[in-house]
Protein backbone atom coordinates (compact mmCIF):
# COMPACT_ATOMS: atom_id res chain seq x y z
CA UNK A 1 0.00 0.00 0.00
CA UNK A 2 2.91 2.62 0.90
CA UNK A 3 4.52 1.92 -2.27
CA UNK A 4 1.34 2.38 -4.47
CA UNK A 5 0.87 5.46 -2.46
CA UNK A 6 4.41 6.64 -3.11
CA UNK A 7 3.75 5.38 -6.65
CA UNK A 8 0.25 7.09 -7.05
CA UNK A 9 1.28 10.98 -5.14
CA UNK A 10 4.81 11.43 -5.42
CA UNK A 11 5.94 9.40 -8.78
CA UNK A 12 3.02 10.14 -11.15
CA UNK A 13 2.53 13.62 -10.12
CA UNK A 14 6.07 14.34 -11.20
CA UNK A 15 5.89 12.20 -14.49
CA UNK A 16 2.32 14.03 -15.35
CA UNK A 17 4.49 17.38 -14.63
CA UNK A 18 7.34 15.92 -17.37
CA UNK A 19 4.89 14.64 -19.95
CA UNK A 20 2.51 17.84 -19.29
CA UNK A 21 6.00 20.24 -20.10
CA UNK A 22 7.82 18.31 -22.50
CA UNK A 23 4.21 17.44 -24.51
CA UNK A 24 3.59 20.87 -24.78
CA UNK A 25 6.48 22.04 -26.25
CA UNK A 26 7.59 19.58 -28.38
CA UNK A 27 4.10 19.68 -29.72
CA UNK A 28 4.10 23.39 -29.97
CA UNK A 29 7.17 22.95 -32.16
CA UNK A 30 6.70 20.62 -34.20
CA UNK A 31 3.08 20.85 -35.22
CA UNK A 32 1.89 24.12 -34.15
CA UNK A 33 -1.10 24.56 -35.67
CA UNK A 34 -2.58 21.46 -34.02
CA UNK A 35 -2.80 23.57 -30.86
CA UNK A 36 -6.32 24.30 -31.42
CA UNK A 37 -9.77 23.58 -29.76
CA UNK A 38 -10.52 22.03 -32.93
CA UNK A 39 -13.73 23.55 -33.24
CA UNK A 40 -17.36 21.31 -34.58
CA UNK A 41 -18.84 24.51 -34.82
CA UNK A 42 -19.71 24.53 -38.71
CA UNK A 43 -20.75 21.10 -38.57
CA UNK A 44 -23.46 21.42 -35.77
CA UNK A 45 -23.99 24.69 -33.74
CA UNK A 46 -26.77 24.34 -31.72
CA UNK A 47 -26.36 21.43 -29.39
CA UNK A 48 -22.91 22.81 -29.43
CA UNK A 49 -24.00 25.90 -28.07
CA UNK A 50 -26.13 24.37 -24.89
CA UNK A 51 -23.04 21.65 -24.06
CA UNK A 52 -20.21 24.02 -24.79
CA UNK A 53 -21.37 27.38 -23.44
CA UNK A 54 -22.36 25.47 -19.61
CA UNK A 55 -19.50 23.53 -19.46
CA UNK A 56 -16.88 26.29 -19.91
CA UNK A 57 -18.47 28.37 -17.80
CA UNK A 58 -18.42 25.82 -15.26
CA UNK A 59 -15.19 24.90 -15.61
CA UNK A 60 -13.69 28.41 -15.88
CA UNK A 61 -14.90 29.02 -12.13
CA UNK A 62 -14.03 25.69 -11.19
CA UNK A 63 -10.46 25.69 -12.51
CA UNK A 64 -9.63 29.39 -10.52
CA UNK A 65 -11.20 28.16 -7.54
CA UNK A 66 -9.64 24.94 -7.38
CA UNK A 67 -6.22 27.15 -8.41
CA UNK A 68 -7.23 29.94 -5.56
CA UNK A 69 -7.71 27.28 -3.13
CA UNK A 70 -3.81 26.07 -4.07
CA UNK A 71 -2.65 28.91 -4.78
CA UNK A 72 -3.63 31.32 -1.59
CA UNK A 73 -5.06 28.69 1.25
CA UNK A 74 -4.96 31.30 4.03
CA UNK A 75 -7.53 33.19 2.34
CA UNK A 76 -9.30 31.11 1.36
CA UNK A 77 -9.50 29.94 4.99
CA UNK A 78 -10.45 32.91 5.96
CA UNK A 79 -13.18 33.84 3.96
CA UNK A 80 -14.88 30.39 4.91
CA UNK A 81 -14.51 31.34 8.57
CA UNK A 82 -17.97 32.90 7.82
CA UNK A 83 -21.13 30.36 7.61
CA UNK A 84 -22.78 32.61 5.06
CA UNK A 85 -19.90 32.99 2.94
CA UNK A 86 -19.22 29.11 3.23
CA UNK A 87 -22.27 28.44 2.31
CA UNK A 88 -22.09 30.65 -0.52
CA UNK A 89 -18.96 29.15 -2.27
CA UNK A 90 -19.72 25.77 -1.72
CA UNK A 91 -23.51 26.22 -3.23
CA UNK A 92 -21.83 28.42 -5.95
CA UNK A 93 -18.97 25.54 -6.50
CA UNK A 94 -22.00 23.05 -6.80
CA UNK A 95 -24.12 24.64 -9.03
CA UNK A 96 -21.12 25.00 -11.78
CA UNK A 97 -20.18 21.48 -10.66
CA UNK A 98 -23.73 20.95 -12.35
CA UNK A 99 -23.19 23.00 -15.53
CA UNK A 100 -19.47 21.83 -16.17
CA UNK A 101 -21.90 17.68 -15.81
CA UNK A 102 -24.56 18.95 -18.20
CA UNK A 103 -22.81 20.59 -20.77
CA UNK A 104 -20.38 17.39 -20.87
CA UNK A 105 -23.36 15.28 -21.27
CA UNK A 106 -25.10 17.10 -23.61
CA UNK A 107 -21.55 17.60 -25.23
CA UNK A 108 -20.54 13.58 -25.50
CA UNK A 109 -24.31 12.84 -26.52
CA UNK A 110 -24.07 15.31 -29.58
CA UNK A 111 -20.60 13.54 -30.06
CA UNK A 112 -21.61 9.96 -30.72
CA UNK A 113 -25.03 10.92 -32.06
CA UNK A 114 -24.49 12.88 -35.09
CA UNK A 115 -22.74 11.30 -38.20
CA UNK A 116 -20.86 14.66 -39.13
CA UNK A 117 -19.12 14.47 -36.06
CA UNK A 118 -18.15 11.29 -36.46
CA UNK A 119 -15.38 11.85 -39.12
CA UNK A 120 -13.69 14.44 -36.86
CA UNK A 121 -14.07 12.96 -33.51
CA UNK A 122 -10.63 11.35 -32.10
CA UNK A 123 -10.42 7.87 -30.13
CA UNK A 124 -8.57 10.52 -27.66
CA UNK A 125 -11.50 13.17 -27.73
CA UNK A 126 -13.68 10.30 -26.62
CA UNK A 127 -11.14 9.41 -24.08
CA UNK A 128 -10.91 12.73 -22.58
CA UNK A 129 -14.37 13.05 -22.48
CA UNK A 130 -14.87 10.29 -20.24
CA UNK A 131 -12.33 10.95 -18.28
CA UNK A 132 -13.92 14.63 -17.97
CA UNK A 133 -17.29 13.14 -16.62
CA UNK A 134 -15.64 10.67 -14.41
CA UNK A 135 -14.05 13.59 -12.84
CA UNK A 136 -16.94 16.08 -12.47
CA UNK A 137 -18.98 13.15 -11.25
CA UNK A 138 -16.57 12.57 -8.45
CA UNK A 139 -16.52 16.02 -7.76
CA UNK A 140 -19.66 16.13 -7.20
CA UNK A 141 -19.83 13.36 -4.82
CA UNK A 142 -17.13 14.80 -3.02
CA UNK A 143 -18.52 18.05 -1.89
CA UNK A 144 -22.13 16.20 -1.55
CA UNK A 145 -20.28 12.79 0.96
CA UNK A 146 -17.11 15.00 2.36
CA UNK A 147 -18.03 18.65 3.49
CA UNK A 148 -16.62 21.02 3.68
CA UNK A 149 -14.20 20.76 0.21
CA UNK A 150 -13.11 24.23 0.10
CA UNK A 151 -11.08 24.50 3.46
CA UNK A 152 -10.20 21.37 3.85
CA UNK A 153 -8.63 21.18 -0.10
CA UNK A 154 -6.93 24.40 1.38
CA UNK A 155 -5.83 23.66 4.79
CA UNK A 156 -4.52 19.85 3.99
CA UNK A 157 -4.59 19.24 -0.08
CA UNK A 158 -2.85 22.06 -1.01
CA UNK A 159 0.50 21.79 1.61
CA UNK A 160 0.76 18.40 0.04
CA UNK A 161 0.75 19.76 -3.70
CA UNK A 162 3.04 22.65 -2.44
CA UNK A 163 5.43 20.22 -0.66
CA UNK A 164 5.47 18.33 -4.84
CA UNK A 165 6.08 21.38 -6.69
CA UNK A 166 8.96 22.23 -4.09
CA UNK A 167 10.42 18.57 -4.22
CA UNK A 168 9.95 18.07 -0.89
CA UNK A 169 7.13 15.40 -1.08
CA UNK A 170 5.21 14.45 1.94
CA UNK A 171 2.01 12.35 1.56
CA UNK A 172 1.35 11.19 4.74
CA UNK A 173 -1.81 13.28 5.03
CA UNK A 174 -3.13 12.76 1.76
CA UNK A 175 -2.45 8.41 2.36
CA UNK A 176 -4.94 9.02 5.20
CA UNK A 177 -7.81 10.36 3.22
CA UNK A 178 -10.78 8.83 1.63
CA UNK A 179 -10.55 6.92 -1.20
CA UNK A 180 -12.85 9.53 -3.66
CA UNK A 181 -10.37 12.34 -2.69
CA UNK A 182 -7.67 9.94 -4.01
CA UNK A 183 -9.44 9.14 -6.90
CA UNK A 184 -10.28 12.74 -7.73
CA UNK A 185 -6.60 13.55 -7.83
CA UNK A 186 -5.38 10.81 -9.32
CA UNK A 187 -8.04 12.38 -12.39
CA UNK A 188 -6.36 15.13 -12.19
CA UNK A 189 -2.58 13.86 -12.50
CA UNK A 190 -3.96 11.72 -15.17
CA UNK A 191 -5.43 14.94 -17.29
CA UNK A 192 -2.32 16.05 -16.87
CA UNK A 193 -0.55 13.67 -18.70
CA UNK A 194 -3.18 13.34 -21.59
CA UNK A 195 -3.06 17.18 -21.63
CA UNK A 196 -0.48 17.56 -24.57
CA UNK A 197 -1.93 14.50 -26.66
CA UNK A 198 -6.17 16.08 -26.83
CA UNK A 199 -7.63 19.17 -27.83
CA UNK A 200 -6.91 21.02 -24.08
CA UNK A 201 -3.60 23.05 -25.63
CA UNK A 202 -6.42 25.48 -26.75
CA UNK A 203 -6.43 26.44 -22.97
CA UNK A 204 -2.92 27.54 -24.01
CA UNK A 205 -3.53 29.53 -27.12
CA UNK A 206 -6.38 31.75 -25.95
CA UNK A 207 -6.78 34.31 -28.51
CA UNK A 208 -6.73 37.03 -25.92
CA UNK A 209 -5.00 39.49 -27.83
CA UNK A 210 -9.38 39.75 -29.82
CA UNK A 211 -9.74 41.41 -26.63
CA UNK A 212 -7.58 44.65 -27.58
CA UNK A 213 -6.92 44.72 -31.14
CA UNK A 214 -8.75 46.35 -33.87
CA UNK A 215 -12.72 45.63 -35.52
CA UNK A 216 -12.15 44.09 -38.45
CA UNK A 217 -14.71 45.18 -41.19
CA UNK A 218 -15.82 41.78 -43.30
CA UNK A 219 -16.00 42.12 -46.94
CA UNK A 220 -17.92 39.73 -49.26
CA UNK A 221 -16.03 39.27 -52.53
CA UNK A 222 -19.49 38.79 -54.57
CA UNK A 223 -21.98 41.49 -55.42
CA UNK A 224 -24.46 42.06 -53.02
CA UNK A 225 -26.70 43.71 -55.33
CA UNK A 226 -27.27 40.48 -57.30
CA UNK A 227 -28.62 38.65 -54.18
CA UNK A 228 -31.06 41.06 -53.81
CA UNK A 229 -32.46 40.60 -57.39
CA UNK A 230 -35.83 39.02 -56.73
CA UNK A 231 -35.34 37.24 -60.06
CA UNK A 232 -32.86 35.22 -58.57
CA UNK A 233 -34.19 31.94 -57.60
CA UNK A 234 -34.04 31.78 -53.84
CA UNK A 235 -34.54 28.19 -52.08
CA UNK A 236 -35.70 29.57 -48.41
CA UNK A 237 -36.58 33.43 -48.28
CA UNK A 238 -37.27 36.07 -50.13
CA UNK A 239 -35.32 38.96 -50.18
CA UNK A 240 -37.05 41.74 -47.63
CA UNK A 241 -35.89 44.55 -49.62
CA UNK A 242 -37.13 44.52 -53.02
CA UNK B 1 12.88 9.04 -33.79
CA UNK B 2 15.73 10.24 -31.90
CA UNK B 3 13.75 12.44 -29.78
CA UNK B 4 11.65 9.96 -29.22
CA UNK B 5 13.96 7.38 -28.09
CA UNK B 6 15.39 10.23 -25.62
CA UNK B 7 11.61 10.96 -24.80
CA UNK B 8 10.95 7.36 -23.53
CA UNK B 9 14.05 6.73 -21.67
CA UNK B 10 13.30 9.74 -19.91
CA UNK B 11 10.09 9.23 -18.55
CA UNK B 12 10.94 5.95 -17.97
CA UNK B 13 13.70 7.09 -15.54
CA UNK B 14 10.92 8.96 -13.80
CA UNK B 15 8.61 6.58 -13.84
CA UNK B 16 10.85 4.63 -11.77
CA UNK B 17 12.75 7.54 -10.12
CA UNK B 18 9.71 8.46 -8.28
CA UNK B 19 9.09 5.08 -6.10
CA UNK B 20 12.56 5.41 -5.09
CA UNK B 21 12.47 9.17 -3.87
CA UNK B 22 11.58 9.21 -0.05
CA UNK B 23 8.68 10.24 1.48
CA UNK B 24 10.34 11.93 4.46
CA UNK B 25 13.64 12.45 5.98
CA UNK B 26 13.90 10.30 8.79
CA UNK B 27 17.52 10.80 8.81
CA UNK B 28 17.48 12.10 12.62
CA UNK B 29 14.61 9.68 13.64
CA UNK B 30 14.78 8.75 17.02
CA UNK B 31 12.13 7.46 19.89
CA UNK B 32 12.48 10.98 21.47
CA UNK B 33 11.12 12.79 18.29
CA UNK B 34 8.67 10.26 17.35
CA UNK B 35 7.08 10.17 20.64
CA UNK B 36 6.99 13.56 21.03
CA UNK B 37 5.20 14.32 17.61
CA UNK B 38 2.97 11.48 17.23
CA UNK B 39 2.26 9.36 20.91
CA UNK B 40 2.28 12.82 23.15
CA UNK B 41 -1.78 13.63 21.86
CA UNK B 42 -3.20 10.19 23.73
CA UNK B 43 -0.31 9.09 25.86
CA UNK B 44 1.56 10.12 28.82
CA UNK B 45 5.20 8.62 30.50
CA UNK B 46 4.13 8.41 34.11
CA UNK B 47 1.39 11.28 34.45
CA UNK B 48 -1.70 8.88 34.15
CA UNK B 49 -4.32 7.86 31.43
CA UNK B 50 -5.03 10.00 28.89
CA UNK B 51 -7.00 8.70 25.71
CA UNK B 52 -4.55 5.98 25.96
CA UNK B 53 -2.90 4.15 28.58
CA UNK B 54 -0.06 5.49 30.66
CA UNK B 55 2.91 4.15 29.21
CA UNK B 56 5.08 3.93 31.84
CA UNK B 57 7.26 0.52 32.04
CA UNK B 58 5.44 -0.50 29.04
CA UNK B 59 8.40 -2.56 28.02
CA UNK B 60 7.78 -4.24 31.74
CA UNK B 61 4.13 -5.61 30.68
CA UNK B 62 4.49 -6.70 26.69
CA UNK B 63 7.48 -8.01 25.23
CA UNK B 64 8.54 -5.98 22.40
CA UNK B 65 7.38 -7.71 19.10
CA UNK B 66 3.48 -7.81 20.67
CA UNK B 67 4.38 -3.93 21.26
CA UNK B 68 6.10 -4.00 17.44
CA UNK B 69 2.84 -5.44 15.92
CA UNK B 70 0.48 -3.25 18.06
CA UNK B 71 1.88 0.13 17.44
CA UNK B 72 2.10 -1.13 13.34
CA UNK B 73 -1.50 -2.04 13.75
CA UNK B 74 -3.61 -2.26 16.66
CA UNK B 75 -6.73 -2.06 14.16
CA UNK B 76 -5.55 -5.31 12.58
CA UNK B 77 -4.90 -7.09 16.06
CA UNK B 78 -8.20 -5.97 17.55
CA UNK B 79 -9.84 -7.60 14.60
CA UNK B 80 -7.70 -11.11 14.83
CA UNK B 81 -8.86 -11.27 18.52
CA UNK B 82 -6.04 -10.70 19.98
CA UNK B 83 -6.97 -11.32 23.50
CA UNK B 84 -4.54 -8.33 24.80
CA UNK B 85 -5.39 -5.83 22.23
CA UNK B 86 -9.01 -6.74 22.44
CA UNK B 87 -9.04 -6.33 26.61
CA UNK B 88 -6.81 -2.68 25.91
CA UNK B 89 -10.14 -1.91 22.97
CA UNK B 90 -12.25 -2.12 25.93
CA UNK B 91 -10.37 -0.68 28.57
CA UNK B 92 -9.80 2.28 26.64
CA UNK B 93 -13.52 3.40 25.76
CA UNK B 94 -13.45 1.86 22.70
CA UNK B 95 -11.48 4.17 21.34
CA UNK B 96 -9.21 3.03 18.12
CA UNK B 97 -4.99 3.94 17.79
CA UNK B 98 -5.03 4.92 14.14
CA UNK B 99 -2.44 2.45 12.70
CA UNK B 100 1.79 4.04 12.40
CA UNK B 101 4.06 3.43 9.55
CA UNK B 102 6.16 3.13 11.46
CA UNK B 103 9.08 0.39 10.71
CA UNK B 104 9.88 -1.72 13.43
CA UNK B 105 13.76 0.17 14.35
CA UNK B 106 11.62 3.67 14.87
CA UNK B 107 9.54 1.33 17.52
CA UNK B 108 12.01 0.21 19.27
CA UNK B 109 13.78 3.56 19.23
CA UNK B 110 10.14 4.75 21.20
CA UNK B 111 10.31 1.86 23.56
CA UNK B 112 13.76 2.58 24.80
CA UNK B 113 12.38 6.20 24.97
CA UNK B 114 9.81 5.25 26.66
CA UNK B 115 11.90 3.34 29.36
CA UNK B 116 14.25 6.03 29.53
CA UNK B 117 11.75 8.49 30.73
CA UNK B 118 9.67 5.74 32.97
CA UNK B 119 9.85 6.43 37.08
CA UNK B 120 11.39 3.44 38.99
CA UNK B 121 9.51 0.94 40.60
CA UNK B 122 8.04 1.84 43.78
CA UNK B 123 8.34 5.68 43.28
CA UNK B 124 5.47 8.04 43.54
CA UNK B 125 2.16 6.49 41.72
CA UNK B 126 1.03 9.13 38.51
CA UNK B 127 -0.61 12.41 39.76
CA UNK B 128 -4.28 12.60 39.66
CA UNK B 129 -6.08 14.42 37.36
CA UNK B 130 -8.72 16.87 38.66
CA UNK B 131 -11.19 17.32 36.12
CA UNK B 132 -11.28 21.55 35.14
CA UNK B 133 -14.24 23.79 35.82
CA UNK B 134 -15.49 25.27 32.78
CA UNK B 135 -17.45 28.88 32.81
CA UNK B 136 -20.27 29.56 30.71
CA UNK B 137 -17.75 32.46 28.75
CA UNK B 138 -14.99 29.76 27.92
CA UNK B 139 -18.13 27.49 26.00
CA UNK B 140 -19.18 30.36 24.22
CA UNK B 141 -15.57 31.16 23.14
CA UNK B 142 -15.33 27.61 22.15
CA UNK B 143 -18.08 27.52 20.05
CA UNK B 144 -17.14 30.84 18.59
CA UNK B 145 -13.92 29.10 17.50
CA UNK B 146 -15.25 25.77 16.18
CA UNK B 147 -17.79 27.87 13.92
CA UNK B 148 -15.00 30.41 12.92
CA UNK B 149 -16.88 33.04 13.72
CA UNK B 150 -13.80 33.92 16.10
CA UNK B 151 -10.40 33.11 14.08
CA UNK B 152 -7.97 31.04 15.73
CA UNK B 153 -4.68 32.87 16.97
CA UNK B 154 -2.45 31.23 14.62
CA UNK B 155 -4.81 31.42 11.40
CA UNK B 156 -5.57 27.73 11.70
CA UNK B 157 -8.75 26.46 9.84
CA UNK B 158 -11.95 26.24 11.92
CA UNK B 159 -13.45 22.74 13.49
CA UNK B 160 -16.48 23.01 12.01
CA UNK B 161 -14.60 22.52 7.79
CA UNK B 162 -14.08 18.82 8.95
CA UNK B 163 -15.79 17.93 11.77
CA UNK B 164 -19.44 18.22 12.24
CA UNK B 165 -21.73 18.62 15.99
CA UNK B 166 -25.43 17.38 16.27
CA UNK B 167 -26.35 21.25 17.56
CA UNK B 168 -29.08 23.13 16.29
CA UNK B 169 -27.63 26.72 16.68
CA UNK B 170 -24.53 26.47 14.47
CA UNK B 171 -24.02 25.79 10.98
CA UNK B 172 -23.59 21.91 10.32
CA UNK B 173 -19.91 20.84 9.83
CA UNK B 174 -17.95 19.10 7.45
CA UNK B 175 -17.82 15.29 7.35
CA UNK B 176 -14.36 14.07 6.03
CA UNK B 177 -13.44 13.88 9.67
CA UNK B 178 -15.35 12.32 12.55
CA UNK B 179 -18.23 13.44 14.36
CA UNK B 180 -17.43 15.31 17.75
CA UNK B 181 -21.05 15.43 19.42
CA UNK B 182 -20.06 12.29 22.01
CA UNK B 183 -16.09 13.18 21.79
CA UNK B 184 -16.11 14.23 25.21
CA UNK B 185 -18.06 11.24 26.69
CA UNK B 186 -15.47 8.95 25.14
CA UNK B 187 -12.07 10.90 25.40
CA UNK B 188 -12.66 12.98 28.10
CA UNK B 189 -10.63 16.35 28.98
CA UNK B 190 -7.05 14.82 28.89
CA UNK B 191 -7.76 13.14 25.61
CA UNK B 192 -9.79 15.87 24.03
CA UNK B 193 -7.40 18.18 25.26
CA UNK B 194 -4.47 16.31 23.81
CA UNK B 195 -6.02 15.38 20.47
CA UNK B 196 -6.36 19.06 19.80
CA UNK B 197 -3.60 20.39 20.82
CA UNK B 198 -1.36 17.79 18.99
CA UNK B 199 -3.28 15.65 16.80
CA UNK B 200 -1.87 12.09 16.04
CA UNK B 201 -4.52 12.04 13.09
CA UNK B 202 -2.19 12.91 9.85
CA UNK B 203 -4.95 15.15 7.85
CA UNK B 204 -5.03 17.38 11.04
CA UNK B 205 -1.50 17.16 12.03
CA UNK B 206 -1.01 18.79 8.30
CA UNK B 207 -3.67 21.40 8.41
CA UNK B 208 -2.45 22.43 11.86
CA UNK B 209 1.41 22.40 10.74
CA UNK B 210 2.87 25.87 11.81
CA UNK B 211 -0.68 27.43 13.06
CA UNK B 212 -0.72 25.83 16.73
CA UNK B 213 -3.84 26.24 18.83
CA UNK B 214 -3.16 28.05 21.99
CA UNK B 215 -3.75 26.60 25.19
CA UNK B 216 -6.15 28.59 25.95
CA UNK B 217 -8.02 27.82 23.07
CA UNK B 218 -7.76 24.47 23.34
CA UNK B 219 -9.31 25.01 26.86
CA UNK B 220 -12.11 26.74 25.44
CA UNK B 221 -12.82 24.28 22.93
CA UNK B 222 -13.10 21.32 25.50
CA UNK B 223 -15.86 23.73 27.50
CA UNK B 224 -17.54 23.94 24.53
CA UNK B 225 -17.04 20.20 23.66
CA UNK B 226 -18.18 19.25 27.36
CA UNK B 227 -21.13 21.50 26.81
CA UNK B 228 -22.22 19.25 23.97
CA UNK B 229 -21.52 16.05 24.54
CA UNK B 230 -23.70 16.41 27.91
CA UNK B 231 -26.23 18.42 27.03
CA UNK B 232 -29.31 16.38 26.34
CA UNK B 233 -31.31 19.20 24.19
CA UNK B 234 -29.30 20.76 21.70
CA UNK B 235 -31.27 18.90 18.55
CA UNK B 236 -30.02 16.43 16.27
CA UNK B 237 -28.41 18.85 14.38
CA UNK B 238 -29.45 20.20 10.66
CA UNK B 239 -28.33 17.95 7.77
CA UNK B 240 -26.61 20.55 5.07
CA UNK B 241 -25.88 18.03 2.92
CA UNK B 242 -28.87 17.19 1.10
CA UNK B 243 -29.77 21.49 1.16
CA UNK B 244 -26.51 21.64 -0.78
CA UNK B 245 -27.53 19.26 -3.09
CA UNK B 246 -30.48 20.85 -4.32
CA UNK B 247 -29.54 24.40 -3.95
CA UNK B 248 -26.77 23.08 -5.86
CA UNK B 249 -29.46 21.66 -8.42
CA UNK B 250 -31.69 24.56 -8.61
CA UNK B 251 -28.81 26.92 -9.24
CA UNK B 252 -27.31 24.81 -11.85
CA UNK B 253 -30.46 24.95 -13.85
CA UNK B 254 -31.07 28.15 -13.44
CA UNK B 255 -27.44 29.37 -14.46
CA UNK B 256 -27.79 27.12 -17.54
CA UNK B 257 -31.68 28.89 -18.29
CA UNK B 258 -29.46 32.24 -17.94
CA UNK B 259 -26.81 30.74 -20.29
CA UNK B 260 -29.65 30.52 -22.78
CA UNK B 261 -31.46 34.05 -22.26
CA UNK B 262 -28.31 35.95 -22.75
CA UNK B 263 -26.72 34.55 -25.27
CA UNK B 264 -28.90 31.67 -27.58
CA UNK B 265 -30.04 34.24 -29.97
CA UNK B 266 -26.68 36.08 -30.45
CA UNK B 267 -25.21 33.14 -32.38
CA UNK B 268 -28.07 33.14 -34.83
CA UNK B 269 -27.68 36.31 -36.53
CA UNK B 270 -24.74 37.28 -39.29
CA UNK B 271 -22.26 39.58 -38.73
CA UNK B 272 -23.55 42.03 -40.95
CA UNK B 273 -26.54 42.00 -39.91
CA UNK B 274 -26.72 45.94 -38.89
CA UNK B 275 -25.73 46.82 -42.19
CA UNK B 276 -28.64 45.12 -43.70
CA UNK B 277 -30.58 46.72 -41.08
CA UNK B 278 -29.35 50.05 -42.42
CA UNK B 279 -30.01 49.46 -45.46
CA UNK B 280 -33.43 48.75 -45.21
CA UNK B 281 -33.81 51.93 -42.98
CA UNK B 282 -32.28 54.11 -46.16
CA UNK B 283 -34.01 52.03 -48.80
Amino acid sequence: MDILNTFLFIGFPYIAIAVFLIGIIYRYRYSKFTYSSLSSQFLEGRRLYWGSVPFHWGILFLFFMHLAAFLIPDSIIAFNRHPVRLLVLEIGAFMFGITVLFGLITLFVRRINNPRLMPVTSKMDITLELLLLTQVVLGLLLAFTTRWGSTWFASVLSPYLFSIFTFQPDITAVSAMPLLIKLHLIGAFLIFTLFPFTRLVHMLVLPLQYIWRPYQRVLWNWPRKKVRDPKTVWTRFRPKNN
Amino acid sequence: MKIHFRLTTFLIVLLFGGLLIPTKAWSQTEGEQLFTRVCIACHTIGQGKKVGPDLANVHTRNDEAWIIKFVQSSTAMIKSGDPKAVALFEENNKVLMPDNNFTDAQVKGIVEYIKSKSPAAGSAPAPVFVPSVFTKQQETNGKQLFTGSQSLANGGPACNSCHNLNYDAIITGGSLAKDLTDAFPRLQEQGVKGIISASPFPAMAHAYKGKIITEDEVHNLSAFLKYVGESKNIGQGRDFGLNLLFSGLGGGVALILAFGMFWFRTKRTSVNQAIYDRQIKTY
